[in-house]
């Protein structure tokens, strides 16, 4: 059964798209956390489904409810949507203290007492936070009042869960504290939930299905291993993690596979892709490259080494092309040594033909680290 | 429909009076025409008075620039002793009614002033050595009364630029004159220039201190010139001087939102320390002797000479114990004029001040939270009577209120009215900052919670700012309780205002009794700022 589902949904800032024909189906109990770079229309999408913002076309359903539709002039306020909202800075009320920021969606319902009192403890205990009821918001820390936060979004047992980066204003050991937090408290609850976040491992920690978002639209949507290990498209490949990102043609040559990149250089390639001769787009990660002092592989220069602790990366130049590469902790290469590279695997992609052409193939632009 | 009430009534109420000046002034015998204009222009005085009011102005705002700056600079980033000290006593200024200042200033600087007579005590003077009623004389009480409005954000701008800025240019080879020309002067530039316009608009539209200084010498300025023509009924022409006053007035209001939509530099964000305090050297000494009497002198000096003033028992006697007593404040308080003019204007400043922290609120919510079309041009229309000076305004209500359908003329509702109209931009500036400032998300996640619009604002929003509106309240209240030219030209036998009383009854009910009253207004005030001071910050009088 589906939780919620946004068919067709359009919204326009002015001039900017935020939002173009986009459809999404969220199913119960899910976590879909959706991907992407800042400004790409996943706020906006999650403030449409709260109902804070008014799509200029499409539909809305909420448990099989609409509840907004354009074409029907359908459009429930936010209060009556039942959509727990999560924000980046947490937007605790900072005249109230913990307890009643989590109490006041009950109290709104008109909840007697006892119930509050009783499902305040509850959901303190789920995130937590026992003890600190009587603290005021700048009492408690970066952690802790997203974790208030989060109780006060979910006290009202939501239809769907809404998270905009929440752990996105947290340093990065809490952040990770938080992460396997939020994914414990979520399979307790079992509540359907849409987590935006613009961070790479958040999302592949966080979600059951992961959607990949480029401005205004969902480019790909499936599991996190599979979007991870076979990137649709070009975005996704360089979105999702660092890879290197090669064009050229492909064909046979003396029982070999080779890349050819043009200025005579043909890159080996394993047969198990599944790629016909001709012009193509492959995504190679750091880690499918594989180096020795004594081959098989290409002949290359090691240009630069940066040494990360557990991996070591390396940016290696083959005839003219730089490529980044990472290898375990175990032989270390020095800069300017001659060494071996062979493509273990790869991943071929749908170029977009013409992006694909004027941006993708050239491997010398430094794809974007994540 | 909120927003259909807020836009509707700032139509009716500001914009309709506002056009009906510039109609009267242009249309003649149902013709259109540019005939007052002429006629204005041809006459002399009112050449003349123009001349005033740009020569007074100017020098005004030259003056407090250069007070404002000079004082920022040395109190924010030098070794000068008693910073609190000076901070305490430009507040005191800045607090100050310019008026109940001007009343000070004559008891001292008047012709039978204190000053003026021992001058010519001393040197065997046959006449006042100082002439306070002069254009010179109008520009120094400005000036003193103006300048803490350069000094505040001059001195809140050159503490926020970032240290390092100024590091960098001094580990570059810089002398410490070129990096305050060059780097901390310019930075602060911004702020400056903003206060600089803001002194202009006051001092072009000041009423009290230029009739209290220059009317009785037949000093004009254009703002005395419009308050003139309409004692002598010539509608027409106090009508053209309006709109000639307007523009300068006005002209430079847009200059200012201009330049404050441009932004300013940003600054301090790099966590540095606070720079080494500029040492003054062997200037400390005199500098702080000069900044001292300065200070003291523009203070502590009038209010301390009205305050011993109303403890006296007739005008002119010596300062001497015997002669005080609290005789005027009985006095005063047994009085039926001075006691319905108190009434009066605490009836009117409450209700003014209620209707405009509403009023501000409504219109800061619509242009801060709201994407409504319009809501840019309904914060114009609001903030604009800003720009527009005391008769000038008076004037417009005139035109506006005092024929049917709606006649509130001769009435108490048209100062309560015009006080409204006046005062609301200082509520709606103080409260669309402080609405901005709330993270529009915290509305938005009681909305999520299952709250309403409405309970949103009543659980959230309004406790949130409930100081920011309790100061914008006490904001506007104090400039009712003190205001003059709106109240001299619209009030009528029993609407007497306690500035009515200031101004005009001064011969009526005599020098001490107006300096009781004028006590009583400073106490009121100053409680006022003291409970603003609790809720945080402090409150930007306009003057």
């Amino acid at each position: 059964m589906s939780s919620a589902r946004i068919v067709n949904l359009t919204k326009r800032f002015g001039e900017t798209t935020a939002l173009e024909d986009f459809d999404l189906e969220v199913s119960d109990g899910e976590v879909l956390v959706l991907l992407g770079p800042s400004g790409c229309g996943k706020t906006t999408l999650l403030r449409s489904v709260a109902g804070l913002e008014q799509p200029d076309a499409g539909e809305i359903y909420l448990k099989d409810e609409l509840v907004f539709s354009r074409e029907r002039n359908i459009s429930v306020p936010p209060y009556k949507r039942r959509v727990g909202m999560v924000f980046q800075n947490y937007a605790l009320w900072p005249h109230m203290n913990v307890f009643n920021n989590i109490a006041y969606p009950l109290r709104i319902k008109k909840s007697p007492k006892t119930e509050v009192r009783r499902r305040v403890r509850e959901m303190m205990e789920l995130v937590q936070l026992e003890g600190l009821e009587e603290r005021y918001p700048h009492e408690l820390s970066g952690g802790q009042q997203q974790r208030a936060a989060l109780a006060r979004a979910l006290v009202m047992e939501p239809r769907l869960s809404l998270l905009d980066e929440p752990l996105s204003n947290l340093d990065a050991k809490l952040r990770e504290e938080l992460r396997d937090e939020l994914k414990r408290i979520q399979r307790d609850t079992r509540v359907t939930t849409i987590y935006v976040t613009h961070d790479q491992a958040e999302a592949m920690a966080l979600a059951d299905r992961l959607g990949v978002m480029e401005p205004g639209k969902l480019i790909q949507l499936g599991p996190p291993m599979e979007v991870y290990e076979k990137p649709q498209t070009e975005f996704v490949a360089r979105f999702i993690g660092a890879s290197n990102l090669l064009s050229g043609e492909v064909r046979d040559q003396d029982g070999q596979r080779l890349l050819q990149l043009g200025r005579g250089l043909g890159l080996p390639l394993p047969w198990s892709l599944p790629l016909s001769n001709g012009p193509a787009l492959v995504a190679i990660r750091p880690e499918e490259i594989i180096i020795t002092r004594n081959g098989p592989g290409l002949l290359a220069k090691v240009k630069s080494v940066t040494y990360l602790g557990n991996a070591i990366e390396y940016r290696l130049v083959v005839g003219g092309i730089e490529l980044r590469a990472r290898t375990g902790p175990g032989e270390i290469y020095t800069v300017g040594e001659q060494v071996f590279m062979r493509i273990d695997r790869a991943t071929p992609l749908a170029p977009r033909r013409v992006r694909a052409r004027r941006h993708g193939g050239d491997p010398r632009r430094d794809p974007p680290v994540r | 429909m909120v927003t259909g009430i807020a836009g509707a009534s700032l139509l009716l109420f500001v914009a309709y009076p506002l056009s009906l000046l510039l109609f009267h002034s242009v249309k003649s015998d149902g013709k259109l025409t540019v005939a007052s204009y002429l006629k204005a222009f041809t006459d002399r005085q009112n050449v003349v008075a123009l001349g005033n009011s740009l020569y007074v102005s100017l020098a005004v705002t030259l003056l407090a620039v250069l007070i404002g700056v000079g004082m920022a600079w040395l109190i924010t980033r030098t070794d000068l002793p008693f910073k609190r000290g000076f901070r305490g006593l430009i507040f005191l200024t800045f607090v100050t009614p310019p008026y109940i200042g001007t009343i000070g200033w004559i008891q001292l600087f008047g012709r039978a002033g204190y000053v003026n007579a021992a001058l010519m005590r001393c040197f065997h003077l046959s006449s006042p050595p100082i002439e306070l009623y002069s254009l010179e004389g109008i520009i120094a009480v400005m000036a003193i009364y103006l300048y803490p409005l350069v000094f505040w954000p001059t001195a809140s701008a050159l503490e926020r630029t970032d240290p390092a800025l100024e590091d960098a240019a001094a580990s570059s080879g810089g002398t410490r004159w070129r990096v305050l020309t060059t780097i901390t002067l310019p930075l602060a530039s911004p702020s400056i220039l903003s206060a600089a316009i803001l002194v202009f608009i006051h001092t072009i539209s000041c009423f009290a201190v230029a009739a209290a200084l220059g009317l009785p010498t037949r000093h004009y300025v254009l703002a005395t010139r419009i308050y003139a023509a309409l004692s002598h009924y010539d509608v027409q022409m106090a009508c053209a001087l309006s709109v000639v006053l307007v523009l300068l007035s006005g002209g430079a209001f847009l200059l200012q939102r201009a330049l404050l939509g441009r932004g300013r530099y940003t600054t301090a964000t790099s966590g540095s320390t606070r720079p080494e305090p500029v040492e003054l050297g062997r200037l400390r000494l005199p500098v702080t002797i000069f900044l001292s009497v300065f200070t003291l002198f523009t203070a502590i000096l009038p209010l301390l000479t009205i305050f011993s003033t109303s403890l006296l028992k007739a005008w002119g006697l010596p300062l001497a114990l015997g002669n005080l007593s609290w005789g005027n404040y009985l006095a005063i308080l047994q009085s039926r004029l001075i006691e319905s003019a108190l009434r009066n204007s605490l009836i009117f400043a409450t209700l003014a001040a209620s209707a405009a922290a509403l009023l501000s609120f409504v219109v800061a919510y619509i242009s801060a939270r709201t994407r409504l079309a319009g809501r840019g041009f309904l914060d114009l229309i609001a903030t604009f009577p800003l720009a527009i000076p005391g008769p000038v305004l008076a004037t417009a209500m005139i035109l506006a209120w005092m024929r049917p359908p709606l006649v509130l003329y001769n009435t108490p509702w048209i100062i309560i009215l015009a006080y409204i109209v006046a005062f609301t931009p200082f509520a709606l500036r103080n409260l669309s900052g402080s609405l901005r400032a709330i993270d529009p998300a915290l509305e938005e996640v009681a909305w999520a919670s299952g709250a309403s619009w409405l309970r949103g604002l009543k659980d959230i929003l309004l406790p949130l700012l409930r100081p920011e509106i309790l100061k914008s309240w006490i904001l506007v209240f104090l400039m009712s309780l003190r205001e003059i030219p709106l109240s001299l030209m619209l009030h009528t036998q029993g609407t007497e205002t306690v500035g009515v009383v200031l101004f005009s009854f001064r011969e009526t009910i005599g020098v001490e009794a107006i300096s009781a009253l004028a006590v009583i207004v400073i106490l009121i005030t100053l409680a006022g700022h003291l409970i603003a001071g609790k809720l945080g910050g402090e409150l930007e009088v306009g003057r």
